[in-house]
Order: C-alpha cells, then structure tokens, then sequence
C-alpha cells in the first residue's frame, strides 16, 4: 500500500512542483512545454465518471474531482489548479488552492458542476474546516482581525464568521489539548456537522472568490489579494496584517521558513488532518491544513507569530513529521530558503522524514509516507491508484515532472527572490504604513493650529492651511510694518531689537515679494520722525526701492548702529526697480491715512532720492553712523541679496551726500 | 501584484490621493521661508511629506508667535499715539 501510494505521490508530486514551477513562472516555459501535454492527459484522465469515483473515496474525490474542474477552465489555470490539488493531495501544500479550485471551477463549469457542487460541498466542508482554522488563527488575532478577515472570507464563509470562528477556536483548542487522532477526528466531525452550512456557503463563495482574485497564483497569494484588497479598503487597524499579508504572497513562504513553530502549527493541523483523513477525507483534510497553515503563517507572521508558535510548541514527534511534511509542501511550492530552515527544524524533530524531504521528490515521497503512516487510509491509497493511472497515462509527463522536481529548486531559489522581493515589499508596507502615520498626525498637527478648521476632508484642510498661511504672513508683514511706521524714536532701539529678531523671518519673505516689511517700516518711520513731509515716500513707489533694503537696517540695528541702517534705506530708494507688492494696496491706504504723503514721487524721480537722502542727511546722528557703518557689518547678517543692497547703499549715499552737502 | 492592486485600490479608497497631497503640501511648502526650507529643492515626495508638514506647523506656529509679539508691540504704540490721530487708527486697524 504505502508503496504504491509512494509511486503515486511521485508522480502526483512532480506534476504539482511543475505546477508550483509554472505558477512560480519562472520555469514556466520549460514546464509549460511538458505539461501541456501533461494538462491534455489530464483533461482526457478526468472524465466526470472519474469525479464520481472520486466522491466514492471522499477526500480524493474532491481532488479529483477538482482537478477535473480545473481541466474544464483556461490551461493556465489547470495547471495552477492541478498542481495545488496534487499538493493538496501530496503535500498539503495549498490549501488555498482547495477553496480556489472550487471556486475556479465553479465560474467555469459551474453550470455543470452544481449536481457535483453538492457532493463538493459536502467536502468543501473541510474547507469550512479549514476556514475554521483560519478563524482560530485570527481569533488568536484581534477581534478586529477576526471581523476583518471574515469580511474578506465573508465571500466564502459568511456563517462561519460568528459560528466558524467559535467553533474553530473550540475545536483549535481540543485539538491542541488532545492531539490524539480520535480526538482530532471527533473535533473534525464536530466541525463538520456544524460547518455543512458553512461549507455550502463556501462552497458558493469560493466562486466569488475566485472571481475576486481572478487567477489563484498561490495559496499566500489567495490570502495575500483578498485580505489586501478587502482589507486595505478597511485602512486603519485592519490594513497593516492585510499589507503584510498582501506583500506576503511570498511572505507566507519566507514565514514558513522562519518559524519552525508554525512548521510545528501546521503541523498540528496536519495531524488532525490525518485523524481526519482515517475517518474523513484525507484530500480534504489535507487541503484544509494546508490552508490553515498558509492562513496561520502570514497572519501569525503579521500579527501573533509567538502566541502560535508557543501553542504549537507543544505539538510533539507527530506534529514534527506533519511539519516535515507541511515543510516539504512549502519547499515544492515556496522558496528553497524557506525550505532549508524548515527542513532544519524538521530534521531536528525527526530525520527520518527529513531525510527524504531533503530532497524534493524524496520530501515528497516522506510526505506521502508521513501520511500513510498516519493516517494508513485505503482511501488515500485509492486515490493515488487512481493517480497512478493517471500518471501513467499521462507516463512520459510524469516522469518530465519528476525531473522538474528535481530541478524544482531553481524556482525556488527564484522564489527565493521572490521572497526578498516579498519581504522589501512588507518591509515597504511597513514603512508606508509608517509614513502615512507620521503624515496624518502632521495633518492633525496643522489642523488644530488653523483656527476654525472643521474640515474632516484632507484636501480642503490643506487647502484651508495654505490660505490661512498666506493670511498669516500678511498679518504679520502688516503689523511689523505697522509698527515700524509708528515707532517712536524713543522705541527705536527696543524696535530695533525687536526687528532684529523678526530678521529672519522677515528675510524669508524678501524672496517671495513679501519682505518689505520692517525696511519700509523704518524707512517711514525715520521719515515720519524727521517730520519732512515732502520725503514721506508714497507706497506704490516705495515698494520697489524699499524690498531689498528692509533686511539691512534691522540687522544694522542688531549690529549697533540702527540709525544709519534706517537711512540707508532712505538712501536707496532710487536704486532698485519698482516691484509690485501684492499688499501695494494696503499700503496705499496707510500713506493715504498718514498726513504727510502728499509727494507721490517716483523712485527713479532723482529729486525724489535726493530728497530722501537730503532727510538722511540731515539726521546728522545718522549720518555719523552711516559713515561709520561699514558694508561688511551690513552685509554680514545678511544674504548675499542683502549684500548686494549694502553696496548699492554704499555707493549712493556717498555720492548724495556729496550733493547734498 | 497583490500588493501593488491592493496599494492602488488603498489610495484610490482614501479621499486624498497621494498626488493630491503631495501637490498641496508644496504649495504649502512654497510659503515657507528658505531658512526652513530644507528641502527646498526637491519636489515633495511621500518621504518628506511628512517633514515638510512638520515645518509647515513650527512655521505657523512661529508666526503665531510673531503676530503676538507685533500686537503686544502695537498695542504699547497705541497707548503712546494720540487716539485720534491716524496712526491710532491705523494700529488699531491693524491690531483688530
């Protein structure tokens, strides 16, 4: 018997690694030119008759019987199909493929397959079962993760969500208590006999499903796609496990290398599994654990690796060779690193298994052993005589296939890659993540410091932050130059001061057209002080000769000689060229409200620089100081623009001066 | 592919798209003095997203400060200038 159903996991075996190959699609050339007549042999081996001797032997007929299906829809997808129900049926490997050939098969060939739906969805209960462990994996979880993944799954499992989850708990904790396979068994028939319902519904769902993820790539890829798409529309708490997961199409694999523990979980599954294959089927079951243990890895990797992995822990030698067995699976399927670490912990716990899984043909004949030990079922053997026929029938391809297991782990060095890739891209949705926080708390920053802002929508908060920035430094321009207009002389130092700390701030806006600020302010100042009336210098002119300047005389000021600083700006005036000021306006009506501004002299107007120097000069005390005043002093605060001004500066009031004089 | 589908149909899913975003936090970022600017040649990126709202909200924050200041300021001229002269107006305008 064992024999036998060795040669069959053979065969069975490389057609699934081709599969894992193919849908790797790295390899999917070479193997796609084997298989397709690999697939042909297929579709001719599975007539429906067969799937109705499949139903005959429980868990191989649904493999079978979903192999059939799979044959009935695109090549590509056979292919998918056949080498995940062949893991299922060897390794375990996906369980996911289970759900998703049902519903693969179900948007194909549903319409024909409904009368066999039925004895489907009498096994799909497994798969129920497996949603159950899902289930408990996420009860483990958080409740949220639980909810969340039941909508993602709701497709699938809509009852199970209240009921399954309970119930998969119970029967997670039974099963972990007692590993004993009568106990799993009953625990499995308990879940059974709750779970038809659940199973029909998943069974309708898996169509859904299938739809939702298109073409199944992997097991992780199935959990990956729906629990990123469903969960990532549910942002906040759901997201991180479900990015993770998503990433982890590949990630599921690298966490089957990591974690011997979950190895060790699913290995727990597996023996259930084989309690349930002795008295259910062991296809079912199989596909079951694996999807259970594909579940369990990403969300145990995402969310609560230690608490599974403590709870496996205590799995003992059966548990070992269950994740000898669930490890070759992942090697077949997965990465050869992944495989490497779990065959390390697998070897450690038993080598006999290890042995064989070392290699992958020979992981999977220890994985074909493993369950005949175990479970020891005719069924099973049934199923891989059946097979076997088809793999001689299929013959030659067999053989092709058991070469491309050897050559399996080219792939898996590539999905090796693929893993990296995998983990960059969680580390990526990590950081993202990451990112996305810092940014909604900077949002939420911003917000509280825009007054009046009730805007929820981040758009409109931004926009609102922009203009109220815009609003801001306008205030703030307006205010220093109101104050600067109306300094008291007796305030100029302390103004002075006061500016110099505004400086650079006020040098900020400079560039933008906005820094006339505290320049001006003086320049008006000083002019309002001297009480010249004809000097006042009318706003629209000012503008343009006053930008540059203001800078200088705060940090005039700051350096000591504020008076001079202020009169260089007086003496400037001509120099520069008018530039429009968008608060033009304002200060218009501040010169229309101040006395003296009956002068509107241009800037370029000589007399009017004249006159302004004339006021400059006329402060002796200024005078001093702006002889005094060296360009290195002003120009040291500040910018090179600043410098240049200085210079302009230097140069004019010299010559003024003369004039004047 | 996953993911890549997942993160698409996420950005989709939120209000604001990152784009979106990141077009008005440049914006914002063009209101920033060059001092703070420290990132002042590189387009907003989702990496200093980020950053730049932090600056955003220690710029504002500053300014706060500064209107502060100027009020305090133009309220000590205010009691200094006649109340019914122009500049009393005019601070008084610019104090509201």
């Amino acid at each position: 018997m064992e024999s036998n159903f060795q040669d069959l996991v053979s065969q069975i075996m490389p057609i699934s690694e081709v599969h894992h190959t193919s849908k790797k699609g790295k390899s999917e050339s070479a193997h796609s030119m084997k298989m397709p007549n690999y697939s042909s042999d297929l579709s001719s081996f599975m007539p429906e008759h067969e799937l109705v001797e499949l139903l005959w032997e429980n868990g191989q007929i649904v493999m079978q019987g979903q192999s059939n299906r799979t044959k009935k829809s695109t090549v590509g997808t056979e292919f998918a199909f056949n080498g995940r129900v062949e893991d299922k049926f060897g390794q375990n490997g996906a369980i996911d493929s289970v759900a998703h050939d049902l519903p693969s098969t179900v948007p194909s060939s549903m319409n024909d397959q409904e009368d066999d739906a039925a004895p489907w969805l009498n096994y799909a209960i497994d798969d129920s079962i497996q949603n159950d462990y899902c289930s408990e994996f996420f009860s483990e979880l958080t409740s949220v993760h639980m909810t969340s993944l039941s909508d993602t799954n709701s497709n699938l499992y809509p009852a199970n969500k209240s009921t399954g989850c309970s119930q998969a708990t119970k029967d997670s904790h039974i099963f972990r208590s007692s590993p004993g396979a009568s106990d799993s068994s009953r625990s499995k028939f308990n879940n059974l006999l709750n779970m038809p319902q659940q199973c029909h519904n998943l069974s309708e769902n898996a169509k859904p499903r299938v739809l939702e993820v298109g073409i199944s790539s992997g097991h992780s890829g199935h959990f990956g796609d729906l629990n990123g798409t469903k969960f990532q529309k549910e942002h906040v708490g759901v997201q991180k496990p479900f990015h993770q997961s998503n990433s982890a199409g590949l990630m599921n694999f690298s966490h089957f290398s990591r974690p011997a523990a979950l190895a060790k979980a699913n290995l727990h599954s597996i023996d259930r599994m084989r309690s349930h294959e002795k008295s259910c089927t062991a296809a079912s079951n199989y596909p079951v654990e694996s999807t259970v243990v594909e579940s369990r890895d990403g969300l145990k990797s995402l969310n609560q690796p230690k608490v599974d992995s403590g709870s496996y822990g205590k799995t003992g030698v059966d548990d070992a060779e269950l994740v000898q067995s669930s490890t070759v699976v992942n090697r077949v399927s997965n990465s050869p690193n992944c495989q490497a670490s779990s065959f390390a912990a697998s070897m450690a716990a038993e080598r006999t298994e290890a042995d064989k899984g070392t290699e992958a043909v020979v992981a999977s004949s220890s994985v074909c052993s493993g369950y005949d030990a175990a479970a020891a079922s005719n069924d099973l053997k049934h199923k891989s005589r059946k097979r076997a026929r088809e793999g001689e029938e299929s013959g030659e391809e067999s053989e092709d296939l058991e070469e491309e297991l050897f050559t399996v782990k080219k792939p898996s060095s590539g999905h090796a890659k693929s893993g990296k890739r995998s983990r960059a891209a969680e580390v990526h949705n990590l950081s993202e993540r990451r990112r996305r926080d810092r940014i909604n708390e900077k949002m939420k920053a911003l917000q509280e410091l825009i007054p009046n802002c009730n805007k929820v929508d981040k758009a409109s908060m931004l926009d609102e932050a922009i203009e109220y920035l815009k609003t801001l430094q306008l205030q703030v321009q307006m205010m220093s130059m109101g104050n600067g207009l109306f300094m008291h002389p007796m305030m100029l130092p302390a103004g002075m001061n006061f500016q110099h700390l505004r400086a650079p701030s006020i040098s900020h806006f400079s560039p933008l057209g906005l820094g006339m600020g505290m320049g001006l302010g003086f320049g008006m100042g000083m002019i309002d002080l001297n009480g010249s009336p004809g000097l006042i210098p009318v706003p629209p002119l000012m503008h343009g000769a006053r930008f540059p300047c203001p800078l200088v005389p705060g940090l005039a000021g700051f350096h000591g000689m504020p008076a001079s600083s202020s009169i260089h700006s007086l003496g400037v005036p001509g120099q520069r060229p008018p530039l429009s000021v968008p608060h033009a306006p304002l200060f218009n009506s501040q010169a229309g409200l101040s006395p003296q501004n009956p002068l509107k002299v241009s800037e370029k107007d000589p007399s009017s620089s004249n006159n302004l120097q004339q006021q400059c000069i006329n402060l002796e005390a200024v005078e001093n100081a702006r002889t005094k005043e060296s360009k290195g002093e002003a120009s040291q605060a500040v910018c090179p623009l600043m410098q240049k001004e200085s210079k302009e500066l230097h140069g004019n009031p010299v010559v003024n001066r003369s004039k004047t004089t | 592919m996953s993911s890549r589908r997942s993160r698409s149909r996420h950005s989709a899913s939120s209000r604001i798209t990152d784009e979106q975003m990141n077009e008005l936090i440049s914006k914002l970022q063009t209101l920033l003095p060059e001092a703070r600017l420290h990132t002042n040649d590189r387009p907003v990126t989702n990496a200093n997203a980020a950053k730049v709202l932090q600056e955003i909200c220690s710029y504002i924050r500053s300014l706060h400060r500064e209107v502060d200041n100027l009020s305090e300021r133009l309220s000590e001229l205010l009691e200094t200038t006649d109340n019914n002269s122009a500049q009393a107006a005019i601070i008084r305008s610019l104090l509201m």
